[in-house]
């Protein structure tokens, strides 16, 4: 017999992906805000033959955002043989209301009441007994995230998938479902009746919490010194100290792997190519991991504790000039981190229009593979203000597409202000293995495309680099390919101040991936030694070029893999081209603008 | 004695009277909870005065102002405590209306 489907159904933020993980051991990962899960993910059950499918969490099966229609649509089209519903015991009331409506639809169903520990803990109770007669399907009590009575859970799911559970309250439901909102909700109550307690002390915790980070004068002010933490924790000793402990490994592998070739008797190109070609991109690259590891912890955290969806609240009011709703605050905030799962997060926003703006801003977020080009420049040119330099350069990107969206939507249309509904979800404790698979999950991203397409395009640009035109081989790489296009491009970026081939074709490698522009000057600048690139960019850029550099790398279009995405989102090639379009032009206007303003500070 | 949700005082609870009729708006809320006879309180507003986060059915909302004020409701003469969270509605502490 062929895999049984089971579709995990709930509310955002009920602990539907923990309990997936559980479920499955799949690496998934979770935030504590709502719309994590924005595309439907799939794995085998342990040691069953069923396949579990994660939807969207969703309030309801309406179809205000795409992430619902995903759900309901799954529900319809693949009819799975059971759901699986988990529900917030601490919010049951609301939570039913998705659970009444599955069950409206006459579907064998399962309801896991999870947080139900969390619930004791508040000082209320939960009858299961009584609710699973009341609702006609079983009911288990579980705590997914401490993974008590998932193994009962399991019993019950082994139960209803052989024979069907006799569901007599499903029949009274299904027969006659519920009109308006209003009626559901009545008859929610009624089920209730007697049986639930939230408990007085729901969401004390949380209440004080906020009393402190949403404050009237505060709040803003604790954001900004969280993001100062962020900046000094990567910028200031830790990383620079991880990232110098880094570089030492990756030059003792360098000189390892020199002579193991050495005694291996490889020819000279061999050689070259994969200890100054090859190792030197991807370990210019690697270099970099422990910060951007540090970048990818904090988002975590930001995430699993619930502090994002209240960044969301604050912001809100800000965000309404340019059309968008707090909502947004999250995947632009993502995007700092990488722009493709970013603008795969623009889903959860209701309305088009806000979603398009979302995703035309997003670009302008600097995403974490930049990170290594401004640690780079402003290490080797301004030592002194380091932070200062990168910090100054994310706020300017920001500055830049907020101006941009106007200028854009000024000349479309603006519909009215997006409706905000968004739920606070509680404040909790990150879990050790949550997090870590949140950043294990980062990292494997980041080392995928070292060990792939950070290698393939290390050995293209050294090839491109030794080899000339006519195809023979040489060492010098101003009269090689890559030479000649640079030599061709460069002209074009002379008024930005750095008008040589080798920061061209640079920009170009970056492109494909923007951890590419630092590996390729690594090989054009310092022929493949990192250790020396800072001193070669001291040659080779004027502290006025360096900062247009660093604006253009800014402020340029991302990488392929996020273009795809945001062209897949937005879903028109033409509007996502028309986009790149004014990247392009955004990038040099403004570089060319910083260029200027720069040489009157470091005259040349 | 009827208040729009928004104008309604902070720590203030409230029983929601009437919803703006057929709206996607109006069908996203009550689906969220805020359906006519709940109880709902207006617990904390944003540093820069909107939105506004509100209590109901065990959850909190973020709600515009804007899109409050499609909520018509009667407050309760509940006094709430300088610090102290007002009890949440539950099934029991608000009688089913029928």
């Amino acid at each position: 017999m062929s895999n049984r489907i089971i579709g995990l159904v709930g509310n955002p933020n009920c602990g539907k992906t923990t309990l997936f993980n559980r479920l499955t051991g799949a690496k998934q990962v979770t935030g504590n805000w709502p719309g994590v899960t924005v595309k439907r993910k799939e794995a085998t059950v342990r040691g069953r033959p069923w396949t579990l499918v994660d939807l969207p969490g969703i309030y309801a099966l309406a179809s205000y955002a795409p992430e619902e229609t995903v759900a309901r649509d799954f529900l319809q089209t693949a009819q799975p043989d059971l759901i699986l519903n988990i529900a917030d015991a601490t919010a049951l009331e609301r939570n039913l209301y998705l659970t009444v409506q599955l069950l409206e639809q006459g579907r064998p169903m399962v309801l896991a009441l999870n947080l139900c520990d969390e619930l004791q803990r508040n000082g209320g109770q939960i009858d299961c007994p009584a609710l699973s007669r009341r609702l006609g399907i079983p009911v288990v009590p579980i705590s997914a995230r401490s993974g008590k009575n998932v193994g009962k859970l399991l019993g019950v799911l082994d139960q209803a998938m052989t024979l069907p559970p006799h569901q007599e309250g499903l029949a009274v439901l299904a027969n006659a479902p519920a009109q308006t909102e209003q009626e559901r909700y009545d008859r929610i109550r009624t089920i209730l009746q007697g049986i639930y307690d939230s408990g007085g002390a729901s969401g004390r915790t949380t209440e004080k919490i906020d009393d402190v980070l949403t404050h009237p004068v505060l709040a803003i002010p604790i954001f900004l010194l969280v993001m100062l933490l962020l900046f000094t924790v990567i910028f200031g000793p830790p990383g620079m100290g991880m990232k110098a402990l880094a570089e030492q490994l990756v030059g003792q592998v360098s000189q390892w792997l020199d002579a193991a070739l050495e005694q291996a008797g490889a020819s000279w190109w061999a050689k070259q190519l994969a200890v100054d070609g090859i190792w030197g991109g991807v370990g210019g690259m690697l270099t970099f991991l422990p910060q951007m590891a540090l970048l990818f912890l904090f988002l975590s955290l930001m995430e699993d504790s619930g502090y994002m969806a209240r960044g969301a609240f604050v912001m809100d009011r800000l965000f309404r000039r340019l059309g968008l709703s707090g909502k947004a605050f999250i995947p632009l905030f993502m995007g700092f981190g990488c722009t493709t799962p970013a603008a795969m997060a623009a889903r959860t926003l209701e309305r088009a229009g806000e979603r398009r703006r979302t995703l035309r801003l997003l670009p302008f977020f600097s995403c974490g593979a930049k990170l290594p080009v401004y640690i780079l420049f402003a290490s080797a040119f301004f030592p002194e203000g380091q932070s200062l330099v990168i910090f100054g350069l994310y706020l300017l990107g920001v500055l830049v597409g907020i101006v941009w969206v106007c200028l854009v939507e000024k000349s479309s249309a603006r519909g009215a202000d997006p409706a905000f509904v968004m739920e606070l979800p509680p404040y909790r404790w990150p879990t050790l293995s949550g997090t870590l698979r949140h950043l294990w999950d980062k990292c494997k991203g980041f080392l995928a495309k070292a060990g792939t397409v950070i290698v393939f395009l290390s050995a293209l640009i050294w090839l491109l680099q030794h080899l000339t035109p006519s195809l023979d081989w040489t060492k010098q790489s101003s009269i090689s390919l890559f030479g000649c296009i640079g030599e061709w491009l460069a002209p074009l970026f002379g008024p930005l101040g750095f008008g040589s081939w080798q920061a061209s074709v640079s920009l170009l490698a970056g492109i494909v991936a923007k951890e590419a522009v630092v590996s390729s000057m690594v090989s054009l600048y310092a022929c493949g030694r990192p250790h020396e690139i800072a001193g070669a960019l001291q040659g080779a850029f004027s502290p006025a070029a360096a900062v247009s550099f660093l604006v253009f790398v800014l402020l340029y279009p991302p990488c392929v893999a996020a273009m795809a995405t945001i062209r897949r989102e937005l879903g028109s090639w033409r509007e996502t081209g028309w986009m790149m379009a004014g990247q392009i032009v955004a990038a040099y206007a403004v570089s060319f603008l910083a260029y200027r303003i720069a040489l009157l500070v470091w005259p040349a | 004695m009827e208040w729009s949700l928004d104008q309604i005082p902070l720590g203030q609870q409230a029983v929601v009277l009437h919803i703006a009729e057929d709206t996607p708006l109006s069908h996203q809320l009550q689906q969220m909870g805020i359906t006519e006879g709940v109880q709902i309180c207006r617990k904390r507003q944003a540093p820069l005065g909107d939105p506004s986060v509100y209590l109901v059915r065990g959850s909190a909302l973020a709600l515009r102002a804007q899109d409050a004020a499609h909520i018509l409701v009667r407050p309760l003469h509940i006094s709430v405590a300088e610090g102290e969270s007002p009890a949440l509605p539950t099934a029991n502490a608000f009688p089913f209306q029928d």
